[in-house]
């Protein structure tokens, strides 16, 4: 089907939140950060900023006339700094003035006098010294601890990833009208609408029905607009309520990079014991989740990661700890994958250690050891549906490792200084929100008297492709036109309560909420239909490419027609439906239960060559077999997979988020933050689906697509990690990613004097 | 400085310029960059702001100049563009691009193969997609033009022109293979690579997306539609027409592109006014503004009201020229037109290929050798190539002119031998000779569009085995570019053996003094430096330095 978003998107059509027009008289707001990691305020002078040209106010947070609150899961975190900041970047003051200009000229005239505190970044440190957002978390399955004993080999290591900046094209921004009775419309770049109103709310010591959140579209979010979209509308909302005027803010980019927070950096300590023949017998597992200054959703990502610390992988016996460590650095916040990955890393890096130490292939032990049908997963849930050996197995059949393997082998005894190295990598991705009762969602459809349809669900389409698959769905059971069916704006006052578009669930739930409120509608237009055509059983009408049908016969009455009648006889043509995922239940207390409606699987191949002589690289080939279900829009199911797999590899190679001792981000720009680009894509990234893979839960037995592909990057990391070991053969390398080209000159050669 | 007043220059220009089909007239401060003026004013929201630096793409416009009868236009980043630079210029935006009721086949292409996703780097692919489609069509209107006068000698020198620009793009996507050239054994391999996925022309098309970042899709559904696109190109060849009336009939540009030519005649006929050369404001240095690809990234919220020293028009018009021992090169020759200059190219073959690491193409497009070296960044490639050339500089202040050796012009961090209203007219270096050798390194985190960790660069004579004339710099390793004289001398009139590097490399590492950065560790700058001499010999010398010798 006509992908009618990325028409607008060619012809420069679509409107992200700076290109709509606002209101005459708006003014600009600019934030005041703190440029000290940690201390107390002792004084802010605004003095200056006040008396100059343009500005028109200073806010601090003793302006704001409700709570000074944002945190979501912990009410931890000040929308703007009061008594002490916690974090370089942490919003003090809002500038507000007549031109963007004008309000940073403003912002940077702003002194804040702060006793500096002492500064921790490293997550060790502040696991030592007991700097921890929540209690630690714990998954356990059999008994880790008697199973070393029968194992052949345990090797124990340590895995390190580190953050990544979301690098939205789109920075962030909002803007925000006042409206009568004291309340605000704000429109807003979010990935959760609902979490922009709730806050504002309290912000503003209003009820939330006082404010409107729209949202026309994200230019990307990728996790990063989930939670930290929020203080920028409340902060556009508290100025245009205190000045009573429009107020907006759009972030530079640099500003973005440093107030903002990214993935979290982990640190992990793994045990991990096998018999010769590589079955994995038991798995311990620590991880230290650097959280940054505040929880945000540092909790609910620590909980993924031990859903996901064993991978694809059954092992009977798992120990899984994770702690989440308070650190001086902007509060890091979901990402895409949202803890998964770096569980599945360690996973991977001790897979990949055990098979040197056995001296096998580290794919003899993941192919051994995948999930099969029934296996339990380490919090309870068993697998059903089970694709892990057969994404494997058609990956082999597309694009036989063996003859990787033979490629690499060979290259590497012809060249000298440039090696070869492959990987394989498997993945298994549960699909809910962890957190079960954000698992709902609601759609409003109406349709029109000549026959178009709107449909409003709680769904934010950030490049995804969401509101094409939800077109694509109302299509289908109306059976129009797509040129008649559009998808509005998502907005707090056409969907309520809704979810964040998160956890790759947003065409899920709001796909299933507007599948069941196009049926209802349907089966009123149709019950209709049969009364007027004396059909006794509605089954017996039909809807069929704008044409109804009464017992087969085209009865001469188009949709059009349809609608208008059905208007006319006072019928409502609007449909507002509920939807929460069925099934699912977590217990906290015991970390066990079936928190997921279903597992999404795939196999990547990842083939690499690298430079020996200067340490860079380059990808060659990404050959995935993917479990998508029944796409309900393969160009737009294959796009997400690329997009995604590079994504991850960039994780995994040159994306390196930088901060000094101080909590300094180094990399706050674009020409020191890399992200992979044309000439960093492979040439060869090929994706296929995996057939026949039915999943009941969903609209039309589709499968979630945003998340589960990033974790394909990983493959990258182990197969640099092979060629550095093509050239330096049993060279004990840590386990640290990003592998950039520092790091892997660096596991090349010994330092240099 | 700003005063707390804030904006401070009340520099006034008249604008007069084309902006996709609509002609403006206006009176601006000169000083803002085009971006601004675009979105905030003209309200043409479809050029977007990511990173208000040059690194993302997503502001890229066409800019189209007259030259002769025809217009020819280049990519650039309106965030850095200083808006007197499109005084009596085509500015084309998407906007302009459009077709009223179809998609033109570079936006169709992007969406069949799922080049877009949330859409805000769209706009500046396909803008930067049209300019090499322009490109396209003026290379094949140029070689038709020559075979149709009989001038094979032309026809063919301008194919053989493309296709040398075309594998050398190539070959510096493909290869990580400098690597493989070292050593004999190792460029087997990469010439099967060379022939699958990528064509010849895919390469090049992607070159001139480098400097577009898609966050969404990873490039990858890009590439196929950058192939689409070429496939398309080549179904549909510029039989000789004007480029622009050809690419007009394949509905990849709007009909009004062809009145284009005449509306800027009319416009430069009027005399469009040339903007103040010195906008000095009360006592503070005015800034020459050359390209703007670092002033406008440095001083991005200041620069619009600092007084501004503008290049005169008959310096900017200036090109590379030979006299009989050396090459001169104005200041104000940008990168792309260094990169692209015939005489570079027969006096350091292959040297172009090394250039496409530097920046992008809009950047490239812009960025100016004088502008390269007045930076005076550690790590500025352009510096590096002409440190190891010991380049001479021609400084100019009104009528006065001085020479004085690049190597001496680096006085500290960010420190020059000038004064900041001196200008750099001219940067000259010796021929280099039969037996001369030209070897350029550059490593960045990322290959392309990124400043380099470590660079270097080595030129050298070889006669017999023995080097002389030995030129070698190193960026990223002290505070200013370096000259490795000592490491030079030492290499000079010394026969080549196994042994040389590991001498050489003590001498060297007493040279430099690297810190730590967010470009990388002073241990691992100073590793890659040993690395990249190395590189510099094994280039002359395949097996020369043994991995042993490199532990
Ligand atoms: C995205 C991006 C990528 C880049 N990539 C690279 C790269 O790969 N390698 C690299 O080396 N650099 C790179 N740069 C840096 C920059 O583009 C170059 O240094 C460029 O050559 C500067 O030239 P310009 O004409 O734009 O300088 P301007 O910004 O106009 O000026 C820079 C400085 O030089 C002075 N100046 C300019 N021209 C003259 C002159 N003729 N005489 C005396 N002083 C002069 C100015 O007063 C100013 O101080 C990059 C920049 C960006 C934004
Ligand atoms: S805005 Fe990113 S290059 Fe101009
Ligand atoms: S489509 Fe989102 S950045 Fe390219």
């Amino acid at each position: 089907m006509k992908n009618f978003d990325a028409v607008k998107h060619v012809r420069g059509e679509s409107k992200f939140v700076d290109d709509i027009l606002v209101p005459e008289g708006t003014l600009w707001a600019h934030v005041a950060y703190s440029r000290i990691a940690h201390g107390h305020i002792k004084s802010i002078d605004c003095s200056s900023a006040r008396s100059m040209a343009g500005v028109k106010a200073v806010l601090l947070a003793a302006d704001i006339p409700g709570e000074n609150q944002i945190g979501g899961i912990v009410a931890d975190e000040p929308l703007l700094a009061e008594h002490s900041v916690h974090y370089r970047g942490q919003p003090f003051a809002i500038v507000i003035a007549d031109s963007a200009l004008a309000a940073r000229y403003g912002a940077e005239a702003i002194t804040a006098e702060i006793t500096p505190l002492p500064v921790i970044t490293d997550v060790r440190e502040a696991f030592a010294k007991n700097e921890l957002i929540i209690p630690p978390m714990q998954f356990e399955l059999g008994d880790a601890a008697s199973e070393w004993a029968h194992c052949d080999i345990v090797l124990k290591g340590t895995a390190e990833t580190g953050g990544q900046e979301h690098l939205y094209l789109e920075t962030q921004g909002a803007f925000a009208i006042p409206v009568e009775g004291g309340g605000v419309k704000i429109v807003s770049s979010t990935q959760s609408p609902t979490a922009v109103q709730r806050v504002t709310a309290k912000v503003l010591n209003i009820a939330m029905h006082l404010v409107e959140v729209d949202v026309p579209r994200l230019g990307g979010g990728f996790g990063g607009k989930e939670d930290q979209a929020t203080q920028w509308a409340a902060m556009c909302a508290l100025g245009a309520v205190k000045l009573g005027r429009p107020v907006k803010m759009i972030l530079h980019r640099q500003d973005d990079m440093r107030m903002t927070g990214k993935r979290h950096p982990y640190v992990s300590d793994y045990t991990i014991g096998l018999k010769n023949d590589g079955t994995i017998l038991a798995y311990d597992v620590v991880f230290y989740q650097n959280a940054g200054a505040a929880a945000d959703l540092s909790p609910a990502v620590l909980q993924r990661t031990l859903f996901h610390c064993t991978n694809s992988y059954y092992i009977p016996h798992v120990k899984a700890v994770a702690y989440s460590c308070r650190t001086n650095l902007p509060p890091n916040t979901a990402f895409r994958g949202f803890g998964g990955p770096q569980g599945k890393f360690v996973i991977e890096a001790a897979i990949v250690a055990a098979a040197e130490a056995l001296h096998v292939e580290p794919l003899l032990i993941q192919k051994k050891n995948l999930l099969k049908e029934g296996d339990e997963f380490p919090y309870g849930q068993v697998t059903e549906r089970c694709q892990a050996h057969a994404c494997w197995e058609a990956l082999e059949e597309k694009s036989p490792i063996e003859a990787a393997r033979k490629r690499a082998s060979e290259f590497n005894a012809l060249n000298e200084w440039t090696k070869k190295g492959y990987a394989v990598m498997p993945i298994c991705f549960g699909i809910s929100f962890t957190n079960t009762m954000m698992n709902q969602a609601s759609a409003l459809v109406h349709i029109y008297t000549d026959g178009s349809v709107g449909v409003s669900t709680g769904a934010v389409e950030m490049g995804q492709g969401v509101n094409m698959k939800i077109l694509s769905i109302a299509r289908t059971v109306f059976s129009i036109r797509p040129e008649s069916i559009k998808l509005e704006t998502t907005n707090t006052t056409r969907a309520a309560n809704a979810s964040p578009t998160a956890a790759s669930t947003g065409a899920d739930l709001n796909g299933m909420a507007a599948q069941l409120a196009c049926g209802v509608l349907l089966d009123r237009l149709k019950r209709f239909a049969a009364e007027r055509f004396d059909q006794p059983y509605v089954d017996l009408i039909d809807v069929r490419d704008e044409v109804v049908y009464n017992e087969e016969h085209d009865t001469g009455w188009t949709w059009q027609r349809l609608v208008a009648e059905a208007n006319s006889a006072r019928i409502s043509l609007t449909c507002q439906h509920f939807y929460a995922t069925p099934e699912i239940h977590f217990n906290r207390d015991t970390s066990k239960g079936h928190p997921f409606a279903y597992h999404v699987f795939g196999t990547a191949l990842v083939e690499v060559t690298l430079d020996c002589l200067r340490g860079i690289y380059e990808i060659d080939a990404v050959n995935v077999v993917h479990d998508a279900g029944h796409s309900l829009h393969p160009a737009i199911d294959l796009s997400q997979v690329e997009g995604a797999v590079m994504q991850g590899i960039g994780w995994m190679t040159i994306e390196e988020v930088v901060y000094d001792k101080d909590g300094r981000l180094l990399t706050d720009a674009l020409s020191t933050y890399k992200v992979p680009d044309m000439h960093f894509a492979p040439n060869v990234l090929s994706v296929d689906f995996l057939q026949h893979s039915e999943n009941p839960l969903t609209p039309f037995n589709s499968k979630a697509i945003g998340e589960p592909p990033f974790m394909y990057g990983i493959g990258a990391y182990f197969a640099l990690l092979s060629a550095v070991k093509a050239f330096r053969p049993g060279k004990q390398v840590p386990i640290v990613a990003p592998l950039t080209p520092e790091r892997v000159l660096q596991a090349l050669y010994e330092k240099c004097s | 400085m700003r005063t707390t007043k804030g904006v401070s220059r009340t520099m006034e220009l008249s604008l007069e310029c084309i902006i996709n089909d609509s002609i403006i007239a206006e009176t601006v401060n000169p000083g803002i960059v085009l971006l601004d003026f675009l979105r905030r004013h003209e309200h043409l929201t479809g050029t977007k702001e990511g990173c208000r630096e040059g690194d993302c793409g997503a502001c890229t416009v066409l800019l189209g100049e007259l030259r002769g009868s025809e217009v020819v236009y280049t990519s650039v980043n309106s965030c850095l563009l200083p808006l007197a630079d499109v005084q009596g210029k085509h500015v084309v935006t998407i906007e302009g691009i459009n077709q009223p009721a179809e998609l033109t086949p570079i936006q169709q292409a992007i969406v069949d193969e799922g080049g877009t996703q949330c859409g805000f780097c769209t706009p500046g692919f396909i803008l930067s997609l049209t300019g090499y489609c322009m490109k396209d069509a003026q290379t094949h209107a140029k070689r038709e033009a020559a075979q149709a006068s009989g001038d094979s000698a032309a026809a063919g020198e301008s194919a053989a022109n493309i296709s040398g620009v075309i594998s050398s793009a190539a070959a510096a996507i493909l290869a990580i293979g400098e690597a493989d050239t070292i050593a004999a054994a190792d460029t087997t391999a990469i010439s099967a690579n060379e022939t699958d996925a990528i064509s010849r022309a895919d390469a090049k098309a992607s070159t001139t997306v480098d400097g577009n970042v898609c966050r969404c899709t990873g490039h990858a559904p890009i590439k196929k539609a950058i192939r689409r696109i070429n496939e398309y190109l080549s179904l549909h060849p510029n039989t000789g027409g004007s480029p622009i009336s050809h690419l007009v009939g394949q509905k990849i540009l709007p009909d009004y592109f062809q009145t284009i030519p005449s509306r800027l005649g009319e416009l430069q006929k009027r005399g469009t006014p040339e903007q103040p050369f010195d906008e000095t404001v009360g006592e503070t240095a005015p800034y020459i503004v050359s390209g703007g690809t670092d002033l406008y990234v440095q001083k991005a919220f200041t620069m619009h009201a600092e007084p501004v020293l503008r290049i005169p028009s008959h310096y900017q018009r200036a090109k590379i020229s030979e006299s009989d021992d050396a090459i001169h090169i104005p200041g104000t020759t940008t990168v792309e037109d260094f990169r692209s200059s015939p005489l570079i190219e027969k006096y350091f073959p292959g040297l172009a290929s090394d250039l496409l690491l530097f920046g992008s193409t809009p950047i490239r497009n812009r960025a100016t050798i004088g502008g390269n070296l007045a930076n005076a960044s550690p790590i500025a490639d352009m510096a590096c190539l002409f440190m190891a050339l010991n380049a001479d500089l021609t400084l100019q202040e009104n009528d006065v002119t001085r020479t004085l050796a690049l190597r001496k012009f680096y006085t500290g961090y960010k420190q020059l031998a000038k004064k900041r209203t001196e200008l750099i007219a001219m940067i000259s270096v010796a021929k280099p000779g039969p037996a001369s050798h030209l070897s350029y390194e550059k490593v960045s985190r990322r290959k392309y569009l990124d400043i380099a960790s470590v660079n270097s660069a080595m030129i050298f004579d070889l006669h017999d085995g023995t080097l002389s004339n030995v030129g070698i710099s190193a960026g990223g390793v002290g505070p200013t570019m370096l000259h490795l004289a000592k490491t030079s001398a030492y290499l000079n009139d010394t026969p080549m053996d196994a042994l040389l590097f590991a001498k050489a490399w003590t001498i060297a590492s007493a040279e430099i003094s690297p810190i730590s950065d967010a470009r990388g560790s002073a241990d691992y700058k100073r590793l890659l430096l040993r690395q990249l001499l190395a590189a510099h010999i094994m280039r002359c010398f395949p097996g020369m330095v043994k991995k042993e010798a490199l532990a």
